[in-house]
C-alpha cells in the first residue's frame, strides 16, 4: 500500500538548532594523560615512523627534513618538525551549506552532528534489506533536509547501481540537488575528483567563489592501518588541498588487529596517524582545511567483527576530541554508531550512548550520528528519523544548563510563593518554555489512552510514517535551473530528473506496512513537520 | 595424561614450542603420525572451534592454537608423506584486486589452517595472474575475500581467467567478505560461499570431499 497523497505541504524546514559551545563536559583523559599520549605519538614517529609507498608524499615529507629509510618505505618524523608544521594549522573554518543558514562553524568546542557514509545495503520502510542505488542518496538528502538535528550531509551509501567510473560525480549530484545542507563525499579516482571539482565550481560560480564558501568537503582515507599510507587515497587528499578545498584525514585502526589492545595505545598509534597526516596537508599548503579525522575502532574478539556501539569506541572518540582541543585542531570523529541490523532497544542505547559521549566531548564534526546501523553497512529510513530525536536531545545535552541572574529565578520563586499559583501562568515559564526544553517530535510522552487511541504505535512505526510522510511532501531547494541544465550536459549524470530539477510529485511512491497506513490519519496532525 | 592428550593441551593453549616438542617426542615414541594428526592436532583444533563457537575462546586465541596447530603439522608433513596421507589440500589466499581489507581474509586463513589445509596467503590486491600462477603450483581451492562493491566485480574477472587459462576444473573458487552473498557467488560461478571464518573451513573440507 502507498501512502496516500492528500496531505497538506509540509516541511517549510525551519532553521537549524543552536549548536552551542560544549563546556568541556565529558572528557574521559586528564591533562597528564594527554601530555602523555601525544609524547608517546611523537616518539611512535620518530622512531616507528610511517610506510609511505607514494613517491609524491615521499618527497614532500623528505623535503621538509624527515628521514627516510627507501628500503622500506619509511619515513621517520622529528618531534621538532612535527610541531613547527603544526604550528601552521588551520584552528577554524566554515565549512558552508549551500544555504547559509547550514554552515559549520568548524572548531573550538562547537559540536555538529551529521550522517555518516559508505553503507553497501538499505532496510527498506517495508522491512527488506536491499542493496543501495543511486536514487537512495537523493532520498536521505531530502529527508535529512527536513530534519534539523542532523547538520549536515555525507554521503551515506553506495550507488550500487551505476557503473563504478560515474559514482562520484552522480552521488555529489543527487546529494547537492536535494539538500541545501553542508555534503560531505569520499572520491574513487583523481579523474572523478577534478570532475567533482568542476561540478562543485559550477554551482558557486567559480574556484574562488567555491573555496570561500565551501558546500563540499571531502574525507580521504589515508592511512591503513597500522601506520601505513595507501597512495590513492592520499593522493587524493593532495590534489584536494592544493585546490584549497577542505579535507577530513581518516585514520581508523581497530583494537587488537590493526591497532594495540590497550585503549591508550591504540589513542597514541591513531593520534600518531593523524598528527602525521596533518604534517603532509600542511607541507602541501601550509594552514590548509584540514579536520583531524579520528576513527578508533574496536573489534569485537569474540568474534572478530568490528563494533562500533561499543562503550570503548564512545570512550575513544570523547578522548580523541580531547587530543583534537589540545592541539586546537577541528575534529572528524563518530557517533550514533550501531551494530544491530534493525531500529530496535539494541540501535537504541548504541546510538544514544555513543552520540552522548562525542558531542558531550566537544567533537565538531561529528559523523555517522543518523541512519546507521549493522557496523556501517546498512541504513534505514526511519532510523534518520528516529536519530533527529535522538541528536536533538544530545543537543540538549550539550547546551548544558544557563546559570545567570535571570535563570536563577529568585524574584520569580518570590512572585509565586507569595500569591501565585503555579508556576504554569507566571511569564518566565511562557517566555521560555519552547527554548529552555527540547521538544523531539516522534518521541511519545502522551498518556497511555491517547497513545493507544493513535494506533499503539511503537518508535520504529512511527518514524517510519514521519519519514514517509516526508519522503512524500517535502521540496527542498533545487540547484538553480539554468546551472542544473548545465551540469546535466556536461556530466553524464544518471539520476532520474524529478529527482534532481522539478518539483517532487506530492505523493512520491514510498511503501509503508499497512498497519502503520491505518493509523495515518490519526497521527498526520501529531506528526505534521515542525514550525518553530 | 597420554602423550597424545598433552599434544592436544598444547594446541588449545597455543604452546607452539610445546606442541612441536610434544610432537617430536611422539614420533620417537613410535606414534604414527597420522594418529598424532588426528588424534592430537585435528581434534584438538576441533575443540577450539567449539569453544569458540560457544564464546569461550576469542579470536586471538584461536589464532596462536591454529600458529600451535601449523607449527607442529610442518614438523608431521614429512612423516606423513612417507606413511602416505593425502594431505588435505593446498588453499591459495588473497583479497582481490583494489581491494585493501585482510582482516576477514586473514581470518578465514588462519580457520583454514587450523583445519588442516595448507595455506598460501597471497594478501590484498592480489592480481587475477597471481591467483594463476598459484593454482599452476599445485592450489587446489582459489579463496578470494572482496569488502568493497567496487571490487566484487573482480571475483568474477578472476573466474574468467582461470577458465581462459583452462584451469577452471582442476581447482574449487570460494568467494566471501560482507558484500558476498550466495546469490553473488552462484552469479559468476563460484563453487562455494560462506559468510563467516568457521563456516568458510567448514565449506572449504566440504567442497574438497574429505
Ligand atoms: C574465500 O572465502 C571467504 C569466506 C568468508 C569470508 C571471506 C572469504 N572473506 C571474508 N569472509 C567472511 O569471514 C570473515 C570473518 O568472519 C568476515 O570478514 P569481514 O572482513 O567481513 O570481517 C572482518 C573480520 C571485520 N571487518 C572488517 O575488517 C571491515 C570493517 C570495516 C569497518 C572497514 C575497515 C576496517 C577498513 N576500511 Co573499509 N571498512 C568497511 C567495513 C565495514 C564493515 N562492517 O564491514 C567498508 C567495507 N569499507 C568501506 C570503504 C568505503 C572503504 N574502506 C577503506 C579502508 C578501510 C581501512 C583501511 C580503514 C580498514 C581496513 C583495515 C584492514 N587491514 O583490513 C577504503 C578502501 C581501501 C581499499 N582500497 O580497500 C574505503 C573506500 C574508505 C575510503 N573512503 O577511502 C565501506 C564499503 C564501501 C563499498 N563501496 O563497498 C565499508 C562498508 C565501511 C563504510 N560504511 O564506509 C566475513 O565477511
Amino acid at each position: 500500500m502507498l501512502c496516500s497523497s492528500s496531505h497538506k505541504p509540509l516541511c517549510e524546514c525551519p532553521s537549524v538548532s543552536p549548536v552551542r559551545q560544549a563546556t568541556h563536559a565529558y572528557t574521559p583523559l586528564s591533562d597528564a594523560d594527554i601530555t602523555r599520549i601525544h609524547d608517546a605519538s611523537l616518539t611512535v614517529l620518530e622512531r616507528t615512523g610511517v610506510e609511505v609507498t607514494s613517491a609524491e608524499a615521499l618527497a614532500i615529507f623528505q623535503q621538509a627534513g624527515a628521514a627516510i629509510d627507501p628500503d622500506r618505505s619509511r619515513v621517520f618524523l622529528p618531534r621538532g618538525m612535527v610541531e613547527d608544521v603544526l604550528a601552521q594549522a588551520c584552528h577554524r573554518f566554515t565549512l558552508a551549506g549551500r544555504d547559509e543558514a547550514h554552515d559549520l562553524d568548524m572548531g573550538g568546542e562547537r559540536v555538529y552532528m551529521g550522517t555518516g557514509g559508505a553503507a553497501i545495503s538499505v532496510l527498506d520502510l517495508d522491512g527488506t534489506v536491499r542493496e543501495s542505488r543511486l536514487t537512495d542518496i537523493a532520498e536521505f538528502a531530502r529527508l535529512v533536509d527536513c530534519l534539523h538535528n542532523i547538520h549536515f550531509y555525507q554521503i551515506p551509501v553506495v550507488a550500487r547501481d551505476i557503473p563504478d567510473h560515474l559514482h562520484d560525480i552522480n552521488q555529489v549530484y543527487a546529494a547537492l540537488s536535494n539538500t541545501t545542507k553542508h555534503i560531505q563525499t569520499n572520491l574513487n579516482s583523481l579523474s572523478s575528483a577534478r570532475d567533482v571539482m568542476a561540478l562543485a565550481t559550477m554551482v558557486a560560480g567559480s574556484p574562488a567563489a567555491l573555496a570561500a564558501h565551501p558546500f563540499l568537503s571531502f574525507v580521504t582515507c589515508c592511512v591503513n592501518s597500522p601506520l601505513r599510507y595507501d597512495p590513492l587515497p592520499t593522493a587524493l587528499m593532495i590534489e584536494l588541498v592544493r585546490n584549497d578545498l577542505p579535507v577530513a584525514i581518516s585514520c581508523a585502526p581497530i583494537t587488537g588487529m590493526t591497532a594495540p589492545m590497550a585503549l591508550a595505545g591504540s589513542l597514541v598509534q591513531i593520534n600518531a596517524e593523524v598528527l602525521s597526516g596533518l604534517v603532509l596537508a600542511n607541507l602541501v599548503r601550509p594552514g590548509a582545511r584540514i579536520l583531524a579525522g579520528y576513527v578508533p575502532t574496536v573489534a569485537d574478539h569474540r568474534q572478530g567483527g568490528v563494533a562500533v556501539g561499543t562503550p570503548e569506541f564512545a570512550l575513544m572518540n570523547a578522548a580523541a576530541a580531547q587530543l583534537a582541543h589540545f592541539y586546537d585542531i577541528p575534529i572528524y570523529n563518530s557517533a550514533g554508531t550501531a551494530d544491530s541490523k534493525l531500529p530496535d532497544v539494541q540501535a537504541g542505547y548504541e546510538k544514544a550512548m555513543t552520540s552522548t559521549i562525542a558531542a558531550l566531548s566537544g567533537a565538531n564534526f561529528i559523523h555517522h550520528t543518523a541512519g546507521m546501523l549493522e557496523s556501517l553497512l546498512c541504513v534505514a529510513s526511519e532510523q534518520y528519523v528516529i536519530d533527529d530525536d535522538i541528536n536533538g536531545s544530545v543537543m540538549r545535552l550539550v547546551r548544558g544548563i544557563e546559570v545567570d541572574d535571570q535563570t536563577l529565578s529568585v524574584d520569580v520563586i518570590d512572585e509565586v510563593c507569595n500569591g501565585g499559583q503555579f508556576y504554569l501562568e507566571n511569564s518566565q515559564t511562557l517566555e521560555l518554555m519552547r527554548s529552555e526544553c527540547f521538544y523531539p517530535r516522534i518521541t511519545d510522552r502522551k498518556p497511555r489512552i491517547d497513545w493507544e487511541a493513535k494506533g499503539s504505535l511503537d518508535m520504529r512505526e512511527r518514524a517510519r510514517h514521519r519519514a514517509c510522510t516526508i519522503l512524500t511532501t517535502h521540496q527542498p531547494t533545487r540547484l538553480p535551473a539554468a546551472v542544473d541544465q548545465a551540469i546535466r550536459a556536461r556530466f553524464e549524470i544518471l539520476l532520474p530528473p524529478e529527482l534532481s530539477g522539478s518539483p517532487i510529485p506530492l505523493g512520491y511512491p514510498v511503501q509503508l506496512p499497512e498497519r502503520i497506513v491505518e493509523a495515518e490519519e490519526a497521527e498526520f496532525a501529531v506528526y505534521e513537520c515542525d514550525r518553530r | 595424561m597420554s602423550l597424545i592428550e598433552e599434544i592436544r593441551q598444547a594446541v588449545i593453549v597455543g604452546d607452539a614450542p610445546d606442541a612441536k616438542a610434544k610432537v617430536e617426542q611422539a614420533l620417537n615414541d613410535n606414534l604414527t603420525a597420522d594418529t598424532v594428526l588426528r588424534e592430537g592436532l585435528i581434534d584438538a583444533m576441533r575443540e577450539v572451534g567449539q569453544l569458540f563457537e560457544e564464546g569461550d575462546f576469542f579470536v586471538p586465541e584461536m589464532l596462536i592454537a591454529a600458529r600451535a596447530m601449523k607449527g607442529a603439522l610442518d614438523l608431521l608433513k614429512p612423516h606423513l608423506v612417507e606413511e602416505g596421507v593425502e594431505p588435505l589440500g593446498k588453499v591459495a589466499i588473497g583479497t582481490v584486486k583494489g581491494d585493501l581489507h585482510d582482516i576477514g581474509k586473514s581470518l578465514v586463513a588462519m580457520m583454514m589452517e587450523g583445519a588442516g589445509f595448507e595455506l598460501v596467503d597471497l594478501g590484498v590486491d592480489v592480481s587475477p595472474d597471481k591467483f594463476i600462477s598459484v593454482i599452476q603450483d599445485g592450489a587446489d581451492i582459489v579463496a578470494m575475500s572482496a569488502l568493497l562493491t567496487t571490487t566484487m566485480p573482480n571475483m568474477k574477472l578472476i573466474i574468467e581467467e582461470i577458465e581462459a587459462a583452462g584451469l577452471r576444473e582442476q581447482v574449487v573458487v570460494m568467494v566471501g567478505g560482507a558484500p558476498v552473498t550466495q546469490a553473488f557467488a552462484d552469479q559468476i560461478g563460484a563453487d562455494g560461499y560462506a559468510a563467516d571464518a568457521s563456516s568458510a573451513a567448514r565449506k572449504a573440507q566440504e567442497l574438497i570431499g574429505r
